[in-house]
């Protein structure tokens, strides 16, 4: 039997990925192409008189220090928020092995946060953390002052992490509770017979066989933060207090299209899509290695 | 067959046909009650003028979401005739070569009869090089102080302050009677280093105020600005100038209305959303100024209506008769009296001032904007000036969160900002007009 589907005609099956492939084209290979031009030119918002400038873009925007401040905010952001989302969900996903009462629903449950969007889940947040009457005003009335999230630069970033966090479980609880079906059942109750109890057997057994996948979910979950913040920023901190919030996501929107510097703006798009081309290439290189290691030792 | 030859000759015949009816657009940034007025604007226009192309009006969002969309379209070749641009973007419209200037369209249109006299203020601001109108005023407005009297008069002040130290003094005597939110701020820089900055006569940047060309660079690093940054942080440390987002309300004009906080600076379209509240006790005066810095005008802000290329004549004949429309007296008092914004002819002004008190937010706003012998002051006009007027948020902002010093944080923006004019002027150096 053959291992894959095969058309007769050579150039049918291109034609039927045709309208992907147009789509592709037109709505991320070109914007990315016409970022990159820009990136070496002065470009004038209304088109006119478009010069070239060589890489004095790229030099300009290494040295503001905005953008400096903005590299820290997504690397502060992107760790934390990722690491939190994988914490809770591998927590929740270790809950699930327990086979406690009820887990189908609370399953379905926490799936359904996913379809919650960024800019919806930054208004609820933002009323949640409202200094006057939210949930969390009770800290003022303790010590006044002490709950400012417009104003404190930690306590914005920590509700942008926790609110993104959020979002994110419900992907990383599929991803791991998949994971932690793939250790052998017999292995964790030989365990259990033995004495281990449910945290012994997630330290000892579970987490280091399902280290691939919690690699493969920190880098994916890595990748997202850094395009997938936006509508939650701007709904939640708009950048600030300051530019401690100011991700480079959002960065790059206030330059280009509140500030109308399309060549900076575009430059900092080209160097953030490295930065994400850098961590794919990380994620791809570590899923052939293991693939070759499992393959060796298989 | 004789059917199918109609149903091809119509559509044979279909772009011609939509042209003919095509409406020719206009493009607003309000929404609310202010988009609803212009809306009866178009409305009443269109009425009145059966004869024309009828203008289409649109609704497009912000002012920042107008200007996106209206750069967008006209890289797609397919921009509004008439749209309205907020005023940081005057130099990008002025060099950007995407519009006509309104003098030469209305004089193309034969319509040099509509009235012209604009304030000397506006006409300063929208003017080129050569002092030809480029854009038509439009959403004009200045910044004011909003003083509750009666919170005032409980702490022992008589009357509003009028220079930043008996702001001051008046934010410490609020504190002591008890007051929570002496006054509430957004932090916004067109109050604070332009306005202010107009209102005691120092230039923001060399090269006066950067209307004589892209070499001009900032300079507010030093006079006046660096003192009323550390008195506004000094402020914001004590707790008598209050960040607006630590209100009930979250916005500086509704904590206000609501008579939570006693002093405010603001713009003079800020009235008309202060109407809603407890108004009664309201006295508007002009923005403060400190002691030895005799006062001058403010400057306009808000937004113009900018005439773009690439129209058929029949679109043009269409705008330069809305344009007359908007400059009728009747028009503006009316559009005046229901958006809060000032209006632009001295005709309508005058007009206007005769039906209102002295005390008004459109009589003081129009007062401020020139001199007692009617000097006016010189706008502001430099590149990417909402980039200049967020790092100056930015920089403010962490100063106050760090507690650290403000001279560095205004020494860190005039760099920045210079950094920005030199890049703008690479991109437009073969400009030569402003």
């Amino acid at each position: 039997m053959s291992d894959g589907a095969r058309f007769p005609q050579r150039y049918l099956p291109l034609l039927f990925a045709l309208p992907q492939l147009l789509a592709l084209l037109l709505f991320f290979y070109w914007p990315s192409l016409q970022a990159f031009w820009w990136s070496l030119h002065r470009v004038q918002p209304f088109g006119n008189g478009e010069r070239f400038a060589g890489l004095a873009n790229y030099v300009r925007v290494l040295n503001d220090p905005g953008v400096l401040a903005a590299l820290r905010a997504t690397w502060i952001f992107s760790l934390s928020a990722t690491l939190l989302a994988m914490l809770i969900a591998l927590l929740l996903a270790a809950c699930f092995e327990l086979k406690l009462r009820g887990r189908q629903l609370a399953r379905n449950l926490l799936i359904w946060p996913y379809a919650v969007s960024g800019a919806t889940l930054g208004v609820i947040v933002q009323v949640i953390a409202n200094p006057l009457f939210g949930p969390l005003a009770w800290l003022n009335h303790l010590a006044p002052g002490s709950w400012a999230p417009h104003a404190e630069p930690w306590q914005a970033m920590a509700l942008l992490v926790v609110g993104y966090a959020w979002c994110q479980v419900p992907f990383n609880l599929v991803m791991l509770i998949a994971s932690l079906q793939t250790v052998p059942e017999d292995c964790l109750a030989a365990a259990a017979l033995d004495g281990a109890g449910p945290w012994r057997r997630l330290r000892d057994m579970q987490l280091p066989l399902i280290a691939p996948y919690l690699v493969f979910v920190f880098i994916a979950g890595l990748l997202d933060s850094l395009s997938n913040s936006f509508g939650l920023v701007d709904t939640l901190t708009k950048g600030g207090p300051g530019d401690s919030t100011q991700v480079l996501a959002y960065k790059i929107y206030q330059d280009g299209f509140t500030g109308m510097d399309l060549a900076g703006s575009s430059t900092l798009s080209v160097l953030m899509l490295l930065l994400v081309g850098a961590l794919s290439l990380v994620q791809w290189r570590f899923m052939a290695w293991r693939s070759r290691r499992r393959g060796a030792h298989g | 067959m004789p059917v199918l030859l109609v149903v091809l000759l119509a559509l044979l015949l279909r772009p011609v046909m939509a042209y003919a009816a095509e409406p020719v657009e206009f493009w607003y940034g309000h929404s609310g009650a202010t988009g609803a007025v212009i809306e009866q604007l178009c409305m009443h226009f269109n009425a009145s003028h059966p004869e024309l192309r009828p203008l289409h009006c649109v609704a497009q969002g912000s002012y920042e979401q107008t200007l996106q969309k209206t750069v967008a379209a006209y890289r797609a070749g397919n921009s509004p005739a008439l749209v309205e641009i907020y005023d940081v973007a005057t130099l990008d419209m002025l060099l950007g070569g995407a519009s006509m200037a309104v003098q030469q369209v209305m004089t193309e249109q034969h319509r040099q009869d509509a009235p012209h006299d604009f304030l000397p203020a506006v006409q300063r601001y929208y003017a080129d090089r050569d002092g030809q109108l480029a854009a038509q005023p439009f959403a004009v407005s200045t910044a004011v102080l909003y003083s509750h009297r009666a919170t005032l008069a409980a702490a022992g002040i008589s009357e509003p302050p009028a220079t930043w130290e008996a702001f001051d003094a008046a934010l410490q005597a609020l504190k002591r009677n008890g007051v929570t939110c002496p006054a509430v701020t957004d932090f916004n820089p067109w109050i604070w280093l332009e306005q202010s900055s107009a209102a005691m006569g120092v230039p923001v940047a060399s090269a006066a105020n950067g209307t004589e060309g892209l070499h001009a660079r900032y300079r507010f690093n030093s006079g006046p600005h660096p003192r009323l940054l550390a008195d506004l942080a000094r402020w914001v440390a004590q707790g008598s100038l209050v960040n607006q987002a630590a209100t009930r309300s979250g916005r500086q004009e509704l904590a206000f209305a609501a008579g939570d906080c006693a002093l405010l600076l603001s713009s003079t379209g800020a009235w008309n959303l202060l109407a809603s509240g407890q108004v009664d006790d309201v006295v508007i005066s002009p923005i403060p100024v400190y002691q030895g810095f005799p006062r001058q005008a403010t400057v306009i802000g808000g937004a113009a209506l900018w005439v773009l290329r690439g129209q058929s004549p029949e679109a043009y004949t269409t705008v330069a008769a809305f344009l007359s429309y908007l400059r009728q007296p009747a028009v503006q008092i009316s559009f005046s009296r229901q958006s809060g914004y000032l209006p632009v002819t001295l005709q309508a002004a005058a007009l206007l001032m005769e039906s209102q008190p002295a005390d008004s937010a459109v009589a003081v706003g129009l007062a401020s904007l020139s001199r007692a012998d009617g000097q006016t002051s010189t706008p502001l006009r430099t590149g990417f000036l909402t980039r200049l007027r967020l790092i100056w948020t930015q920089e403010l902002q962490n100063a106050l969160a760090h507690h650290s010093s403000t001279e560095v944080a205004v020494q860190q923006i005039v760099q920045r900002g210079n950094d920005l004019l030199t890049t703008f002027e690479e991109t437009y150096c073969h400009a030569s007009t402003l």
